[in-house]
């Protein structure tokens, strides 16, 4: 008991010095000038690069050149100063005001209760001058999200904690017994480089040898000038020898993939700690860009985990949990989800228990498996494949050889692919299975449903089978292949959950 | 979080939504879907007439002189047409809607047939619209929105505009949270 009254005192505690702090409608802090100043010689330089670019090459107006680079710098940082000066905010116990605009004068009120989730973060040009984001998501109708650019960081985790509790006291007047936040991942640096080592390295270095190729196309005179520099000599060694290079290439390739990802892991992932407490997930952690992403559990969706086959040797997966993306229908299109990577079973349970408890207790899961009819139908598109190649070589002995090592490949895959699907039921969770090298299982509950599609083509219709897809707020999830009477059965079940249902889905 | 139930799965004995349920929209929708399908298809043939006619009469090309490029797209548009139209005259008794005192579900298609139900307490607003073309043919369109996706997660288009106000009643008299 005491506890309780201990976090609502903390809670009460962190309201009133956000009250306090920000009672009154305040400006940001001053160096947000800066932001505002980039982003506007940004917009700028954006909507007029066509015309800049006439200009550069007119003689005549280059010549005035400095005074017109001058105005439009005097014209930037009026406007930043002008729009710093007129963005004012305050919160009083139950919304956020913000009063801002240019030229218009706009107001916006955000009810702490339509907030959906609070992020921290801290840009590199932020950090030099020691201040934080805070970017406040809402279930706004037209994907309003507000953004504080310039706060201290004393001030930003203040409004943070101070909204936070503010809205657990509107929603829910019960207060949760504080426990200290467990610890779902602590990425230490062991920890990190398994995370990083265990990445889809190939993937990455085919984004980069993309982008590189992208580069090619401005410098190509130059890079063809350069070359052409070489001596002959060169030119008659690499043509006679170039074959050399192959190998050379692909481990050089590998390995510029491989420290690519590696790097992207250690910048992205660096000190990442994810925390559980009795309301919400956080996540927080970054080298350069250092982010901190709260959700509450009442508002988890969707948690999804997905490994390969390196990450499963170590025992690690990686969790993104999908939270609720709007009231309305979600416009923007991006969906609010969290990853956290090298998670651990045993983290992974304790998320569980706390998001779906009745998962853990559950005695008996109902198991549906895919109907056979899904076996057959990879095999038959496998050994498709298998045959179309055939056709690719010429030689009776490449062909020979394409089956021997497809066709297996083909059984054994298909078997595999079928074997991994399934789904295990309990009353009100259900968790859906697939994949067999990537594995992927999602979780949710019946009752935060918002649809039920069946689906089936002619053939399937034929074999009767039929894909049922359970669509909740923050996204669609199908099994595939299933068999008709048990889709049905899966169909009308999810509709008699989210109809009794009272509790809320969101 | 929500009370802790732990109830058996009892899938005997719930209410099963079965073909009886649904109701078919207006005949005038299905003659509506195949004067669409029997213009185009008209149109189609009568422009491929005129191409062939103009290149034998006037360019004096011989048939076997097109390229066999040509024919496999007649071939292929004329399939096409085919199937679509089987899938329109056959799939009109596959397509309907089933109103039932908790959620709306719509089925269609023939080839590829898929139904969708909406609960109404997860119902966030609905909408019906009515384009020219069916504003003279005396039907309208009626969509769904639930949460978490764009756009309308279920659009029965051919009803009939009072039946779709009716269900729209229910759903502000019955429906909602």
């Amino acid at each position: 008991m005491r506890s309780v009254f201990v976090t609502i005192s903390m809670s009460m505690a962190a309201i009133e010095s956000m009250l306090e702090a920000f009672g009154a409608p305040k400006r940001q802090h001053f160096l947000g000038v800066i932001r505002y100043f980039s982003k506007n010689l940004y917009l700028l330089v954006r909507s007029f690069f066509p015309l800049l670019a006439g200009f550069a090459l007119s003689d005549e107006i280059r010549s005035y050149g400095e005074f017109i680079a001058m105005a439009v710098f005097a014209f930037v940082i009026i406007a930043a100063l002008v729009e710093y000066w007129r963005f004012r905010f305050h919160v009083d116990d139950k919304s956020m005001t913000i009063q801002k605009g240019l030229i218009e004068r706009e107001t916006i009120n955000i009810p702490f209760e339509r907030i959906q989730a609070l992020h921290m973060e801290q840009a590199p040009w932020q950090r030099l001058i020691g201040l934080t984001g805070l970017k406040i998501d809402t279930a706004g109708t037209n994907g309003s999200e507000v953004d504080l650019q310039a706060l201290k960081l004393s001030e930003a985790k203040m409004l943070r904690d101070g909204i936070m509790a503010a809205r657990s006291a509107n929603v829910s007047p019960i207060e949760f017994a504080e426990e200290p936040s467990k610890s779902l991942v602590h990425l230490t640096p062991k920890e990190l480089l398994k995370v990083g080592l265990t990445q889809n390295h190939l993937r990455i270095g085919f984004i980069a040898f993309g982008a590189i190729v992208a580069l090619y196309e401005p410098f190509e005179a130059w890079i063809d000038a350069w070359l052409a520099s070489w001596p002959d000599v060169v030119w008659m060694v690499l043509k006679w020898s170039w074959f050399l290079f192959i190998p050379v290439g692909v481990f050089a390739f590998l390995l510029f993939s491989f420290v690519l990802s590696l790097l992207g892991a250690v910048f992205k992932y660096y000190n990442l700690q994810a925390n559980l407490n009795q309301q919400e997930v956080s996540l927080r952690g970054g080298l350069l860009k250092r982010f901190e992403y709260r959700i509450p559990l009442s508002k988890v969706q969707i948690l999804e985990w997905r490994s390969n086959v390196a990450r499963r040797l170590l025992g690690i997966e990686t969790l993104r949990i999908f939270q609720a993306s709007a009231q309305e229908s979600n416009q923007s299109g991006k969906d609010l989800s969290m990853a956290i990577p090298g998670i651990s079973e045993m983290a992974s349970n304790g998320l569980v228990a706390e998001i779906f408890p009745s998962w853990m207790t559950s005695p008996s899961k109902i198991i549906f498996k895919p109907s056979r009819f899904l076996l057959y139908r990879t095999l038959f598109f496998r050994i498709l494949t298998a045959a179309a190649l055939t056709f690719t070589v010429d030689s009776y002995l490449g062909k020979i050889l394409i089956i021997a090592t497809v066709l297996p490949w083909a059984f054994i895959s298909a078997r595999k692919v079928y074997e991994s699907h399934w789904m295990s039921v309990t009353p009100d969770t259900c968790m859906i299975h697939s994949g067999w090298i990537r594995k992927k299982r999602s979780m949710f509950t019946f009752h935060q449903l918002q649809r039920v599609v069946f689906n089936q083509n002619t053939i399937m219709r034929r074999r009767g089978v039929a894909h049922i897809t359970l669509a909740t707020a923050a996204g669609n999830r199908t099994f595939k292949y299933l068999n008709e009477a048990a889709a049905r059965q899966l169909y009308d079940w999810s509709l008699a959950i989210i109809e009794q249902s009272e509790s809320d889905w969101m | 979080m929500d009370p802790f139930e732990n109830n058996k799965l009892e899938l005997e004995g719930l209410p099963q939504l079965g073909d009886q349920d649904f109701e078919m929209l207006p005949k005038r929708y299905f003659r509506l879907r195949m004067w669409t399908w029997g213009a185009i298809a008209l149109l189609s043939i009568l422009f491929i007439c005129c191409v062939i006619a103009w290149a034998v009469m006037v360019k004096e090309a011989a048939i076997s002189d097109f390229p066999m490029v040509l024919w496999i797209v007649l071939a292929a548009w004329s399939i096409f047409l085919g199937l679509w139209g089987v899938s329109e005259f056959h799939g009109f008794q596959m397509r309907g809607y089933a109103m039932r005192e908790r959620d709306l579900s719509y089925r269609a298609g023939f080839f590829f047939h898929a139904y969708t139900t909406v609960p109404f307490n997860r119902l966030q607003h609905s909408e019906v619209s009515q384009g020219p073309v069916a504003r003279l043919a005396k039907l309208c369109t009626l969509k769904l929105y639930t949460a978490g996706s764009s756009g309308a997660n279920l659009s029965i288009s051919g009803m009939d505009p009072v039946d779709a106000q009716r269900i729209r009643d229910y759903i502000d008299e019955h429906g909602g949270n």
